[in-house]
């Protein structure tokens, strides 16, 4: 009895008690407030950039006054009056000078305006309904015309590149489309280069993207539904699937969160990535983002969706899981049991990248029994004279080498190769004849820099960099221990996050047979007989058996 | 979105029973049977005692298919009314939380004595407090996740460091078989069936299942694997140290693998990095107290889960700090076993035994339509 109340009066126990349940209960309520800032919907009225009080009238001159009113003055914006060949009616163009193809601009609308004839047809050309139907159906030589009364279409079409035509007598505007502008010529994708597979890269013109999409396939059920983004710059958004195999449940999600978005302007669609995102706590990437249109066709065919934005060639796919991160389009196109090797290999330098500084740390400065006793006394040996703790020891290398990728990046290629040199020299060399650090932990992170590149995907590469630190922290504070409970707490939160609505660690939960098939190993093709389950994919057979 | 399921699959109960029931059980069951059985009959008493939980188990299952998504909080109202129902419920909330705080207890204690002499045993508890908190705020989805993730992990990193125990196995440790009769035998099954305890876990998992009528495979599988591990784990713990070592070591486990030597490879001594993987699977087993025992909490009460669950981190804090030392944390583990057996086997069928008479019974379907 005396016991119990001893136990029962001991300090240590209530702060324990007290410290056990207040830090996650205050750290959950921070994060939910957190999380609770990215449901906050700003009030802000909806912007008009264009007046919608300016409507099309019959009265040429008061309609190019207003197109210019609204258009202001620049110097790009080049109008030009003329009067129709036929019946000296007063016409005006207006396009924006290097959007346009020139030539064809004067071929196929100026040419044949300028010079109509009176057609055998009986044309009234007074009445307005005649006029256009001469225009549209006789007259101008281009195959995609649209026409509109509404101003805030007329102006975006213009600005976007198209020729408007303004007649007198007609209230509406024709919008004739000979786009045409500079653009990159289709070249490798430098961030995913493949020593087998197409040598094509997206770039940052979308329709010529889904014109490459579309030449990979005749079937028509690729569809391609578009949205305008950005309320001041409204760009061109494209999502792309297969009709029949894409589940429709991901579909109206993807379009949901794309049309939630409200944002003046997206300059890449890593905004895009980062707006529709699950959790943006999370350090994990949840929306693959690629520039192979292979890669984005096989991802279709599966029955994901890709979200492609104008002005960038990274196409985005949706869901993405931790196994995607780590697989390459090369694993199909070469022979299944190298691949399958290489892709072991790849989540061992996963592992590797994130855990193997983490190891060091605990086995030098915690458990120096662990290790083979020569291996214990090679690297005792080699640690004399160093005068930081392992962390330190740990720290000051890994930044370093972090320090040297990131300047190499940004360097044109010759000076990057000097960093490169440099930065080996020095820190290889220097810095362990200085006695600053010891050689095992050259090794170490090295091995550790190198198993960093293996990841086929950039963003998963930095994710895992980032993760290196906190293991790090917690091996140097806790040992072997900590390391386990960093793996364990990694785990729970891969666990616990969703890309849209699929587990993020999905094969290796939700264990299914067909996903397996192509986890660590990439079995041969002809046993993928069915998409994988883990989208849930309309059509299943991918093979039929014979 | 419901791309992925919000209820356990098959697959996810089978991991989530089976890593119920192994976790501390593999160091402590080897030397209790060595001393209470005393002949090498060790694994046919772990084999009978498996038998007998899967009998155990099945009461439980036809139990709760009586009351269709209910789980043993709901239904035990039902069957013997309100009142003998909730001190039923407290019982089963106190008992899987004794559960919890013995594993993390002795998780705390092992890692103390192998990997960090100099770290207070508080601070080691602590942390994983944190880490467990995290995950089970989540709910049961992804605690079913993460089991049917790291269980495999473990089982095979277990079997390994066992495995490699055949250095020193000796056959000749095994024999005689049944030397002095079945007498020492059923002496050995109270050690064992108190092991096998936390099938009684299935009364609240059953319920969330997506297939609730695959329940019986789900307890055959999932006690298969864990009665396999441990009759692995006993055969080749006999026939390298013999009954008489097992008797008077410690941590029969430990002695095993410190008894083997393989030279050359990166560890050289693999208990304390089978302890580093191990710890995960005692950190599953008290995540399925806890959130039992939260969920208990917040049928009884009128508190959420989530408040339950942070609320209930005090009390198995406090629990697992009252053993003061390794022997009374012994005791606590013989307690826990004859609740164990009070839970998984008297309370179902007697539960069992009142519904037959009193021809109670829920059909979930009618009842979710409404």
């Amino acid at each position: 009895m005396g016991k119990i109340i001893e136990f029962l009066v001991r300090t240590d126990v209530w702060l324990g008690t007290i410290v056990v349940v207040l830090v996650p209960v205050l750290s959950a309520l921070l994060f939910h407030k957190l999380k609770e800032l990215r449901r906050q919907t700003n009030m802000r009225p909806k912007q008009h950039f264009i007046p919608s009080s300016i409507v099309l009238s019959e009265k040429l001159t008061s309609n190019v006054k207003s197109i210019k009113a609204i258009v202001g003055d620049s110097s790009d914006i080049i109008f030009r009056q003329f009067k129709l060949g036929n019946d000296n009616r007063s016409c005006s163009i207006v396009h924006i000078d290097g959007l346009v193809d020139t030539q064809q601009l004067q071929q196929a609308i100026l040419h044949p305006l300028l010079h109509g004839k009176q057609t055998k047809t009986k044309l009234n050309l007074f009445k307005s309904q005649s006029i256009k139907d001469y225009l549209l159906n006789h007259t101008i030589e281009v195959s995609d015309i649209k026409v509109t009364k509404e101003i805030d279409k007329v102006v975006r079409q213009l600005l976007s590149g198209s020729v408007l035509l303004l007649v007198d007598g007609l209230d509406e505007a024709l919008l004739l489309s000979v786009k045409k502008w500079v653009s990159r010529s289709v070249e490798e994708p430098i961030s995913e280069s493949l020593v087998r597979g197409p040598r094509m890269g997206f770039i940052e013109n979308l329709r010529d993207n889904t014109a490459i999409l579309r030449r990979m396939t005749t079937d028509p059920n690729l569809t391609f539904k578009d949205f305008d983004v950005g309320e001041r710059t409204k760009k061109q958004l494209t999502i792309a699937y297969i009709r029949d195999i894409a589940n429709e449940e991901l579909l109206t999600e993807v379009t949901r969160r794309i049309e939630d978005l409200d944002i003046d302007h997206v300059a890449e669609s890593g905004y895009i990535e980062q707006l529709i995102e699950d959790n943006y706590f999370s350090i994990f990437p949840q929306v693959q983002s690629t520039e192979r249109p292979d890669r984005v066709m096989a991802a279709i065919l599966e029955g994901r969706v890709a979200i492609m934005l104008d002005g960038t060639p990274y196409v985005l796919i949706a869901p993405a899981t931790f196994s995607i991160m780590l697989q390459s389009p090369e694993d199909y196109y070469e022979r299944w049991i190298p691949m399958s090797l290489i892709r072991v290999l790849r989540y061992v330098a996963a592992l590797l990248s994130v855990f193997l500084p983490s190891f060091y740390i605990a086995f030098v400065s915690f458990h120096q029994g662990l290790i083979p006793t020569d291996l214990a006394l090679a690297i005792a040996g080699t640690r004399v004279g160093v005068p930081f703790p392992t962390i330190i020891e740990a720290l000051l290398m890994e930044v370093s080498i972090e320090l040297l990728r990131e300047a190499g990046l940004r360097l044109p290629k010759p000076v990057g190769q000097t960093v490169g040199l440099v930065g080996a020299l020095i820190i290889g060399e220097a810095a362990v004849q200085a006695g600053l650090v010891s050689p095992i932990m050259v090794i170490v992170v090295s091995a550790t820099a190198i198993s960093s590149f293996v990841s086929p995907q950039y963003n998963a590469g930095i994710a895992l960099r980032s993760l290196r630190f906190l293991s790090m922290f917690s091996a140097a504070l806790l040992g072997l221990y900590g390391i386990s409970l960093f793996f364990v707490a990694l785990c729970i939160h891969a666990v616990k996050l969703k890309s849209f609505g699929l587990p993020y660690v999905t094969p290796g939960t939700l264990y299914s047979k067909e996903d397996w098939k192509d986890f660590f190993l990439r079995l041969p093709l002809f046993t993928m007989r069915k998409r994988p389950a883990e989208y849930f994919p309309k059509d299943q057979v991918r093979m039929r058996k014979k | 979105m419901k791309l992925g399921t919000n209820q356990i699959t098959t697959n996810q109960m089978i991991a989530l029973l089976s890593s119920a029931l192994i976790a501390v059980g593999i160091f402590t069951l080897p030397r209790n049977l060595a001393i209470k059985v005393g002949t090498p009959d060790l694994w046919i008493s772990t084999l009978i005692g498996g038998v007998f939980s899967y009998l155990t188990c099945l009461i439980i299952v036809t139990l709760c298919l009586r009351f269709k998504q209910l789980t043993f909080f709901q239904f035990n109202k039902l069957i013997v009314g309100k009142w003998l129902g909730m001190l039923l419920s407290a019982a089963f909330i106190g008992y899987a939380l004794l559960i919890g705080s013995f594993e993390i207890r002795s998780m705390g204690e092992l890692t103390q004595f192998y990997l960090l002499e100099d770290t207070p045993i508080c601070v080691i508890m602590i942390s994983m407090y944190w880490v467990a908190i995290y995950l089970l705020t989540g709910g049961i989805n992804p605690i079913a996740r993460l089991i049917e993730l790291l269980t495999p992990l473990t089982i095979c990193i277990f079997i390994l460091v066992i495995v490699l125990g055949i250095k020193v196995f000796e056959l000749n440790n095994l024999r005689p078989v049944l030397g002095l009769g079945i007498s020492p035998v059923l002496k050995g099954l109270t050690p064992t069936f108190l092991t096998f305890s936390g099938a009684e876990f299935l009364l609240v998992f059953i319920a969330m299942m997506q297939k609730p009528k695959e329940a019986k495979r789900v307890a055959l599988i999932g006690l298969a694997i864990p009665v396999s591990i441990y009759l692995l784990a006993v055969v080749i713990m006999t026939g390298g140290l013999s009954v008489e070592r097992m008797k008077h070591e410690k941590w029969p486990t430990f002695a095993l693998i410190q008894e083997y030597e393989y030279r050359g490879v990166l560890f050289e001594r693999f208990e304390s990095l089978f302890l580093v993987v191990w710890l995960i699977q005692m950190f599953l087993t008290y995540i399925v107290c806890h959130y039992v025992a939260a969920e208990g909490v917040a049928t009884l009460t009128r508190l959420s889960y989530k408040q339950a669950s942070y609320m209930l981190l005090a009390a198995v804090y406090f629990i697992c700090l009252i053993p003061s030392d390794l022997n009374q944390l012994e005791k606590m583990g013989t307690i826990i076993g004859w609740t164990s057996f009070a839970f998984s086997f008297i309370v179902p069928s007697l539960l069992l035994l009142i519904a037959l008479m009193r021809r109670l019974k829920r059909d979930g379907e009618q009842e979710s339509g409404t």
